[in-house]
């Protein structure tokens, strides 16, 4: 080990492919400093920084050894450049998930008044705007309170009110689309507000 | 539906750019003293992995592989 100390990077890396493993510990002491900075530096978080760091070796000693090493220059601005396209596809996987990470803000996301339980005011708003739709439903023609009834409080898809009320989807799908209407016409002519806070 | 980030990854991605450059021309030395490190069990899972990896260039295909 004290020999490997003083050889260059090139020579360590011609050893490791030779079949030298202890040349690698040589090159991974030596430059784990830079190459581990350089990744904290871009991505700020210790843990993230680690598994960028244990991949970009991971992939340095697989191209050593299947023989693929060509690089003329420094080993560690190689090992630098993996790491920093590992960078670059965690940032763009990121950005395609679109992912919010709480580990990110000082505060707690989920702590918002959003996700909270309903308070007593907003519980009595939502029960009286049930109570009026259902009397607005009442208030329909058969054929189309039927419809609503089946998708809105059976639950029921298209295809099955349409077998249960021996009519096409289509007719069904229509009907519901004038249910819609009416309730919003009777709605306006009650002057009743349907909104939910 | 509407996509939305909170984080500006283009400018992430020039950031780590253009830190790739500085540290490429930083001398090696420079870090010898560096306190900035992985944890020691990262280091030894990669040795590790060093002496375990066996390459298939190594392990040959004479018996064949099962690819389904």
């Amino acid at each position: 080990m004290e020999k490997q100390l003083v050889l260059s990077d090139e020579q360590l890396v011609k050893d490791f492919v030779a079949g030298d493993a202890g040349s690698i510990d040589v090159l991974i002491e030596r430059h784990k400093a830079k190459i581990f900075s350089y990744i904290v530096m871009c991505v700020k978080q210790q843990e993230l920084a680690e598994d960028i760091f244990q991949e970009a070796f991971i992939r340095v000693i697989r191209t050593l050894k299947n023989g693929r090493y060509n690089d003329t220059g420094k080993f560690s601005s190689w090992v630098m450049r993996i790491a920093h396209n590992l960078i670059i596809d965690y940032y763009r996987k990121q950005k395609n998930q679109s992912v919010i990470s709480n580990d990110n803000y000082e505060y707690d996301l989920f702590n918002s008044t959003s996700f909270s339980d309903k308070s007593i005011e907003e519980q009595l708003v939502y029960e009286q705007v049930m109570q009026e739709v259902g009397m607005l439903v009442k208030l329909l023609p058969d054929n189309q309170r039927e419809v609503v009834m089946m998708r809105h409080y059976r639950d029921l898809s298209f295809k099955e009110i349409a077998e249960e009320t021996n009519v096409s989807i289509n007719t069904a799908l229509g009907r519901m689309r004038y249910a819609l209407m009416n309730l919003r016409r009777l709605a306006e002519e009650r002057n009743i507000s349907l909104t939910l806070q | 539906m509407r996509k939305t980030t909170t984080q500006d990854y283009a400018a992430y991605e020039e950031e780590a750019d253009m830190l790739l450059s500085v540290f490429e021309n930083l001398p090696d030395a420079l870090f010898n003293n560096a306190e900035l490190r992985p944890h020691e069990f990262i280091i030894s899972s990669i040795k590790a992995f060093a002496r375990s990896y066996q390459s298939m260039n190594v392990l040959g295909c004479e018996n064949g592989m099962v690819i389904n």
